[in-house]
């Protein structure tokens, strides 16, 4: 009987699968599969000890904390602004709009299933800023 | 045809009055569930992936991948169970379903996050989440699990009001 049940199961899963994969390539506002800032060579990356390091050399660059605003106010590295990716526009208006494409621009805001340090290096690339680091 | 006479012998021994009916009914209900939960994450694929990643359970590069998928996943296994074809497979993935369903939203509440469970349209921020959802949750996997042990076949035909349905 649960051999029976298993390929049932199997048969379902790879319906769901499909069409959900289908559906959302056909839609006009599907999501891409795997995230486009999955791709590291947009920036480069740096750990926290090593960007200190960094910034004692470099005292006017850009510190963004790319998390959600709750977390942000929770804890946040000293210097940062919060910048999170899904307000693109408006804070890139705000602390980019004068900025030359050479700024150092330091990321970080990672959590378990969010990636805003890469999404948020992945769309300042896009804008063509060209030295983006995410710490990690 | 031995199968099926087993089947009737089986069927037979299970005197529960109306089984037919309670198994309508589960069936029914838990379909009704699972379809009207899926419909809102169909809808709106960019919010439901928000709704995932606010778990904080998952990798971020499976995120997308489960946003995609699961509420396919929900809407086949309610469809099929609202229609009787694979039905004991269907409860197996909608039984597994709440069990995550419970231990994620267990594990968020145990953190202190504060996030909303976002299982159907009308659920927001301002809701939240509290223990209720997980109660709610067991409630729909105890129906599952009565659906699992009373149905004892792969295809419910004629909505299962006859015991001698065919198989």
């Amino acid at each position: 009987m649960w051999r029976r049940v298993l390929f049932d199961l199997m048969i379902i899963m790879c319906v769901g699968i499909f069409s959900g994969i289908i559906v959302n390539e056909l839609r006009a506002d599907g999501i891409p599969l795997l995230p486009a800032y999955m791709d590291s060579s947009f920036h480069r990356e740096m750990d926290l000890n090593a960007f200190k390091r960094e910034k004692c050399k470099n005292s006017c660059c850009l510190i963004f904390d790319a998390r959600p605003h709750e977390f942000y106010e929770k804890d946040h590295l000293m210097g940062a602004v919060n910048f999170p990716p899904v307000q693109f526009d408006f804070f890139h208006g705000l602390y980019l709009a004068d900025a030359p494409p050479d700024t150092p621009i330091f990321v970080y805001g990672r959590t378990i299933s969010r990636a805003c340090d890469r999404e948020l290096a992945y769309l300042l690339a896009l804008k063509g800023h060209k030295n983006v680091t995410v710490i990690f | 045809m031995a199968n099926v006479e087993r089947d009737k012998r089986l069927l037979s021994k299970q005197s529960i009055p109306y089984r037919g009916i309670i198994i309508l009914i589960l069936r029914l209900g838990l379909s009704g569930l699972f379809i009207y939960a899926s419909l809102s994450k169909i809808r709106d694929p960019i919010r439901f992936k928000n709704i995932v990643a606010n778990y904080e359970v998952l990798p971020y590069w499976m995120v997308n991948i489960t946003a995609t998928v699961l509420p396919w996943l929900e809407f086949w296994t309610g469809s099929l169970l609202l229609i009787g074809i694979l039905v004991r497979a269907c409860i197996v993935i909608q039984g597994s379903l709440l069990v995550l369903f419970i231990l994620v939203t267990g594990l968020n509440i145990a953190r202190g996050m504060e996030f909303y469970c976002g299982c159907f349209a009308e659920d927001t921020i301002t809701g939240g989440i509290s223990y209720w959802h997980i109660v709610f949750n067991v409630f729909w996997l105890l129906m599952a699990g009565a659906l699992f042990i009373l149905e004892r076949r792969r295809f419910s035909h004629r909505f299962l009001l006859s015991h001698n349905a065919a198989r």
